[in-house]
């Protein structure tokens, strides 16, 4: 019976595994730039625009078939695969963007397996809103834009993948982040499944300075009244020593907000009030999100649209 | 017998040859290159200071085995294992530090020779 059990759930966590294998739908203009590899590796990758009439999303994606897991970086997309959690299905973020730059970034290799092997690949970007009054080498060539989509600052990203744990059993999560500002007061609302993992954002560390907020110390008692665990701490301390090359270089030496649930589940909304119009004032950039297990172990990086003062 | 000047030079250049070429795991290149490279440089020297009287023949076919062999381990390793786990790193960073070692032992004692 317990055998029984035993297969039974292993089967039910390869069957949600292999249903995160097919690449995602391209819903909508701009076409997806994808590329395959099939020497040394097997995996489909893509970066894909969807440029709507209410919203502009952008998502990065990388599928693998492969049962002993594949480890890749790619750095201007900020999504990687460390070797203590392979990618045994897809991992993609699909974020909403305020705009898509006209001209993808054909510079943009995945390097994969241990050896390093570099393959060629594009990703569209966002148009940060920062570098239009700052330069940023990421997008400072690209300044045009499809289209921006109207509205106070607001947005949602999603992180999705499976891997392989140390036990070699697939685990899939997903985390969903939302932010609005509404009345001078930004919500952001976070789930995450399985309810364990750990939560990293990155660029948000101006949610404890008094210059932007109305208390300093509101993140933290906002997140605790939902039964969360909010630090901001700088990468370097939060992340292992071995993990920390996985990490997009861009985001190596940032602060970043770290969200845990200190019950079985793990959602919330947090809230924190604005001061001198910061509400008014948000604009988005690119930004980092870091998936950790409970030990600290990193599982995944992505990219989202993180909202920040203009005159941070 | 060896020549102490230019054994030392030809070694410095094949060391520089592979260190600019021979691959390290992914995202920890520096690591290797830097770090790991080093620790064999040490090892090779101190070895060759405690076996200065060992004959050039035997010398030069004991490192050029233990080169060959190490960094013919090292590399399947890299090559094969595409998704490699703690213990991976900790024999290819072994076999690494051997086979850098191997130079740095035969620079040092072709510098010990030539006095």
């Amino acid at each position: 019976m317990k055998y029984y059990i035993t297969a039974t759930l292993v089967g039910l966590m390869y069957s949600a595994a292999s249903a995160q294998q097919s690449p995602p739908v391209d819903n909508a203009p701009p076409p997806a730039l994808t590329g395959s590899v099939t020497s040394h590796a097997n995996f489909t990758f893509g970066s894909d625009a969807d440029v709507m009439a209410d919203k502009n999303q952008i998502n990065h994606w990388v599928c693998s078939p492969a049962e002993e897991g594949l480890i890749f970086i790619w750095e201007k997309a900020r999504l990687s695969s460390p070797p203590f959690s392979p990618l045994v299905g897809c991992q993609e973020d699909p974020h909403l963007v305020k705009a898509v730059a006209v001209d993808p970034d054909y510079d943009a290799p995945i390097r994969y397996n241990q050896n390093g092997i570099q393959k060629s690949a594009a990703i569209y970007v966002p148009v940060d809103q920062r570098s239009q009054t700052s330069t940023s080498p990421q997008t400072s060539p690209k300044t045009d834009k499809i289209q921006a989509a109207p509205g106070a600052a607001e947005g949602r990203a999603t992180f999705r993948k499976t891997f392989l744990n140390q036990d070699k059993q697939p685990i899939r999560i997903e985390v969903t982040v939302n932010f609005a500002v509404s009345d001078q007061t930004l919500n952001l609302g976070l789930s995450a499944q399985p309810p364990y993992i750990k939560v990293g954002l990155g660029s948000l560390e101006w949610l404890q300075s008094s210059r932007f907020v109305s208390s300093s110390t509101a993140i933290y008692t906002s997140a605790t009244e939902q039964n969360l665990q909010a630090e901001i701490l700088p990468v370097p301390k939060i992340i292992r020593d071995q993990d920390l090359p996985w990490i997009p270089e861009i985001s190596r030496n940032e602060n970043m907000l770290i969200i845990t649930s200190k019950q079985n589940e793990f959602f919330g909304k947090i809230s924190v009030n604005l001061a001198n119009n910061t509400g008014d004032n948000l604009i988005e950039t690119p930004a980092t999100i870091f998936i950790l297990d409970a030990n600290y172990r990193l599982i995944g990086t992505a990219m989202y649209s993180a909202p920040i003062p203009s005159e941070r | 017998m060896l020549e102490g000047n230019k054994f030392t030079a030809g070694m410095s250049v094949i060391a520089g040859i592979v260190g600019k070429f021979f691959p390290a795991p992914l995202v920890i290149e520096n690591f290797f290159y830097y770090g790991l490279a080093v620790v064999g440089a040490a090892v090779g020297i101190i070895a060759a200071n405690k076996s200065k009287r060992l004959g050039a023949i035997i010398a030069v076919i004991g490192i050029i085995i233990i080169a060959v062999i190490s960094g013919f381990f090292y590399i399947y390793l890299l090559n094969t294992v595409d998704t490699p786990e703690i213990w991976t790193y900790i024999i290819e960073g072994f076999l690494f530090i051997i086979f850098i070692s191997t130079f740095f032992f035969a620079a040092r004692l072709g510098d010990l020779s030539s006095k």
